[in-house]
């Protein structure tokens, strides 16, 4: 009886049920809550001590190397990636700051991850706002370096690991460089060296604040800046983006307020470049022999290695002599076009510092995609009567041999012309005058200078060639200089003209010029032609080489 | 609005006797039933503080469960009783007997009630129950016995029924509330003003940051472009321009490999600011292109880029396009894109030819120039 009475009580409703054990579902739910955050920490804590930080990848290593002239004027590079490191201490402070105005703000005092920043850039993509990286510098530096380019959220949390560690173990400015010199700025170039020539055609340490600015903006979406200067939509973006980091640096006191206000939008190159004569090849191939040669290591090497070779080559006066070269073929081969059969003329110019042995021009053909194959270094060129100067005297070592050589090669007879201008003292020819590595210089070169010739031999060689061609041509302007030797000889005569060697000496410089032609032989080959004969080959060279040295010796044409 | 705590008053007068009941059977129902006052008095001034947010269609079940909990957390301190059947249940035994078998609740309700699962109800009820006896229909004569006891008691017991101050009672449960209600406060305040003073923070100085608007408006700025030495730019088809160190170099079809040096002697005696080239100046070379004329030039000694080019042919005014080295040298080349015809060039010529203008970031004339023919 009882038990029917409790059964027939009425079952508790739902909505009561739920309010009466609300209190121990909350319970629950908390617990397990926690549960779930101890968990989660200990996980972290635990792949934070299994986190090793790995080593940066191949692409982010290898560096291209550099050549530049005399003067440090870019060349052109070797390498796989236009990338070369500079050591944090040539970045101008300012450069830094505007780096870490556009990218990551709190940069000094986070602890390589930004849960704010990241909040932020949730918040921001959530609702519609400007695109924003919630990346600190050092995830980006360890997205960009040290891992893979995958994108997977897994990957996320262990470049969030691998950068808190990262900023625990190493300093905010080793962070600092190894971003700076690892990341992409477009235009081809990862690192800020590589961008300042790409975009600004200066060295890192001369970049302006402006320049700096304009850098640092463009890292957020280097593809489309990239354009920068030439497409006017980029150009407006990327100038509003370059004001709004200015402004931050100036409220963060890393510029003065006078600094923004006098601030101009930078100018910036042309991308892709103009187009350069394709000299700078052939010159880039003998530096980069030499320089591998005397590192002792192979070109590849040299090319991944990151130097900077400064050649003794003077950009200036290559590209004078180049487009004087061309006028002479152009008029060559435009009267001899009747007669040519598919004949081509080519000519090699060498110019030493006699004594010293530092090639200071060196043009081996005019277009390296076509003639990879460098006429002054390798081309056999018969001497004729090129050698005559040196029949009766004896010569020593390395030029022994000369004088029996049919067909010398231009640089070779070129450092024979200038053993002579240096009164008998032979110097070997060579190209590279020093080689730097990470601001640290690994090669000097020093003149490699003996004797090949007696001092009275030279002066009587020197007069010969003198006194034979010497008054051929009217003196040049610059008679208070050095009396120079003007020589013109080669191989056949008349109209059977072969070949045609010009030289112009003096203390300072030894300049040959070799004109010769050849045409298409059997089987791929080219044979030796005779030159074309109007204009006159040897007038036309003597005038070429006149030319060439008036620029070489005054700057001007 | 009527006093919220008039319902209670009524509601503890009337259930007073089955509290103290149902807390001297919690208690064993031996001794004193008076024992068993304090117990409610402690449940009543905690349902007191927190009457109002007892649902009024459940108040049974809140203040059972107030009860029952007061009830187990003071049984934590005194162990066993001293005698009678209920002498080896365990307290929590104990709640579960009292609600089933006296309170006539059903399992899953004291499971409910006790924030247990209704397994462990079960089980301890089982286990309860054996220990006193295995007997449900004795347990509850035993209980009801008990309950008339109790109420035999109290029977006459003056004007404070069963020694239950209520005035008391409420007055306490009222402090406590309003002690609750302060702490709560106080926490509230400690989290939220300093949230708030920052939140302030971030508004006031987002608001400053945003505030600056990029100033200067350009009106038809230069093109500007930084060449490096040899590197040869299409000006327009057909002709190359480049820059060395030296000067101007270009080519056209008609004329190639022209050169014009900054510091030609030729050049500077016959342009029109004399040998001293550190002035600033600018100069005008007009080339045959087949049909047209294509014009360009020099400005030189300058203290930074220029910022507009403007060459004027008669009333036409064109901007330059600029070439300059790196590093801000002072001095460029700059060229038109648009090509002249010959009329409108030999027309110029009548009031001295075409002229160029270089203007500065501040919109100021840096340097003029004209054709040198």
């Amino acid at each position: 009886m009882r038990r029917t009475a409790r059964s027939a009580r009425p079952r508790v409703p739902l909505r009561l049920r739920l309010r009466r054990t609300r209190g121990r579902l909350l319970r629950r739910l908390i617990i397990a809550f926690l549960l779930l955050i101890v968990t989660l920490c200990t996980a972290a804590v635990v792949a934070y001590r299994l986190t090793g930080i790995p080593d940066p990848h191949p692409e982010t290593v290898t560096q291209s190397t550099v050549f530049v002239d005399d003067k440090g004027s870019y060349l052109g590079r070797r390498g796989p990636v236009d990338r070369q490191e500079v050591p944090l201490s040539q970045v101008p402070r300012y450069v830094q700051d505007a780096v870490i105005a556009a990218e990551n703000r709190t940069f000094r005092t986070d602890d390589g991850v930004s849960p704010r920043a990241l909040a932020r850039a949730v918040l921001a993509s959530l609702t519609g706002g400007e695109r924003q990286g919630g990346s600190t510098i050092t995830q980006q530096y360890v997205k960009n370096a040290l891992l893979s380019p995958e994108q997977s959220l897994s990957r996320k949390a262990r470049e969030a690991l691998i950068a808190i560690k990262l900023d625990r173990t190493r300093s905010k400015d080793e962070i600092l460089a190894g971003y700076l010199n690892t990341v992409y700025f477009g235009r081809g170039s990862a690192g800020i060296e590589a961008a300042a020539r790409n975009y600004f055609g200066v060295d890192t340490r001369e970049l302006t604040v402006s320049q700096g600015a304009a850098l640092a903006a463009i890292v957020n979406i280097p593809s489309y800046y990239e354009k920068a200067g030439s497409d006017p939509k980029v150009t407006a973006t990327l100038r509003a983006r370059w004001e709004w980091v200015l402004d931050a640096m100036t409220a963060s006191g890393s510029i003065t307020a006078k600094q923004r206000a006098g601030a101009a939008f930078p100018a910036f190159r042309f991308y892709p470049p103009g187009a350069t004569e394709g000299q700078r090849q052939y010159m880039i191939d003998v530096a980069a022999q030499e320089a591998a040669d005397r590192l002792g290591i192979t070109e590849d090497q040299l090319a991944r290695g990151g130097y900077t070779v400064r050649t003794t080559f003077d950009l200036a006066l290559q590209d004078a002599t180049t487009e004087a070269v061309k006028d002479l073929k152009d008029t060559g081969n435009g009267k001899g076009g009747a007669d040519g059969k598919g004949i081509t003329l080519h000519a090699a110019v060498v110019a030493i510092v006699p004594g010293d042995g530092a090639v200071r021009l060196l043009y081996g053909g005019s277009d390296y995609a076509r003639q990879p194959f460098n006429d002054a270094v390798g081309g056999a060129v018969e001497a004729g009567t090129a050698l005559d100067p040196f029949a009766k005297f004896p010569l020593g070592a390395p030029l022994t041999a000369l004088p029996k050589t049919p067909a010398p090669t231009p640089l070779k007879l070129a450092s024979a012309y200038a053993t002579v201008a240096a009164n008998g003292m032979y110097a070997a020819p060579y190209t590279v005058t020093r080689i730097t590595r990470d601001g640290r210089q690994v090669y000097t070169a020093h003149p490699d200078t003996r004797r090949a010739l007696e001092e009275k031999d030279a002066a009587m060689v020197n007069a010969w060639m003198s006194k034979l061609y010497g008054d051929a041509l009217p003196a040049v302007p610059t008679a208070q200089r050095a009396p120079q030797t003007v020589f013109t000889a080669g191989a056949g005569g008349g109209i059977t003209r072969r070949t045609v060697w010009s030289a112009r000496l003096d203390p300072r410089l030894a300049l040959t010029f070799a004109l010769f032609a050849d045409r298409p032989g059997k089987k791929n080959t080219t044979a030796p032609a005779q030159l074309p004969n109007d204009p006159p080959p040897a007038q036309s060279a003597t005038e070429t080489t006149a030319q060439i040295w008036r620029l070489a010796t005054t700057g001007t044409g | 609005m009527p006093d919220p705590h008039d319902d209670f008053t009524a509601y503890a007068h009337a259930h007073l006797p089955r509290l103290v009941t149902t807390a001297h059977l919690l208690s064993g129902a031996t001794g004193d039933p008076r024992e068993a006052t304090e117990l409610v008095r402690r449940t009543l001034v905690g349902v007191c503080a927190r009457w109002r947010r007892i649902p009024r269609d459940d108040v049974d079940f809140y203040v059972r469960r107030s009860l029952v909990k007061e009830f187990l957390r003071g049984a934590r301190r005194q162990r066993s009783l001293p005698d009678g059947v209920l002498k080896d249940t365990s307290a929590r035994q104990r709640a579960v007997l009292v609600m089933l078998h006296r309170e006539g609740l059903r399992e899953a309700e004291v499971a409910q009630l006790l924030g247990w699962s209704a397994g462990a109800v079960g089980s301890r009820a089982r286990r309860g129950l054996a220990v006193c006896g295995g007997d449900a229909g004795r347990l509850r004569e035993l209980f009801a016995e008990a309950a008339q006891a109790v109420e035999a008691a109290q029977v006459g017991a003056g004007a404070v029924p069963f020694g239950v101050p209520l005035d008391a009672v409420e007055q306490r449960g009222r402090a406590l509330r309003r002690r609750r209600r302060t702490v709560v406060a106080a926490v509230c305040a400690l989290l939220l003003v300093p949230a708030g003073v920052l939140a302030a923070e971030r508004i006031v100085g987002g608001g400053t940051a945003d505030g600056s608007v990029a100033g200067v408006v350009d009106v038809a700025r230069s093109p500007i472009r930084i060449v490096a030495p040899g590197e040869r730019v299409a000006a327009v088809p057909g002709v190359q321009v480049w820059l060395t160190s030296d000067g101007k170099h270009w080519s056209t079809p008609q004329r190639p490999n022209q050169f014009l040096g900054l510091t030609d002697d030729s050049y500077a005696s016959a342009s029109k600011v004399g040998a001293e080239s550190e002035k600033p100046a600018a100069s005008v070379q007009p080339d045959r292109l087949n049909s047209s004329y294509f014009l360009s030039g020099l400005y030189w000694g300058l203290s930074a880029d220029p910022a507009r080019v403007e060459v004027t042919v008669d009333e036409n005014k064109m901007t330059g396009t600029v070439l300059t080295l790196a590093g801000s040298p002072g001095w460029g080349v700059w060229y038109t894109r648009a090509s002249l015809s010959l009329a409108e060039l030999k027309s110029s010529y009548g009031d001295g030819g075409p002229t160029v203008t270089v203007y500065d970031a501040a919109g100021k004339v840096v340097a003029r120039g004209g054709a040198d023919w």
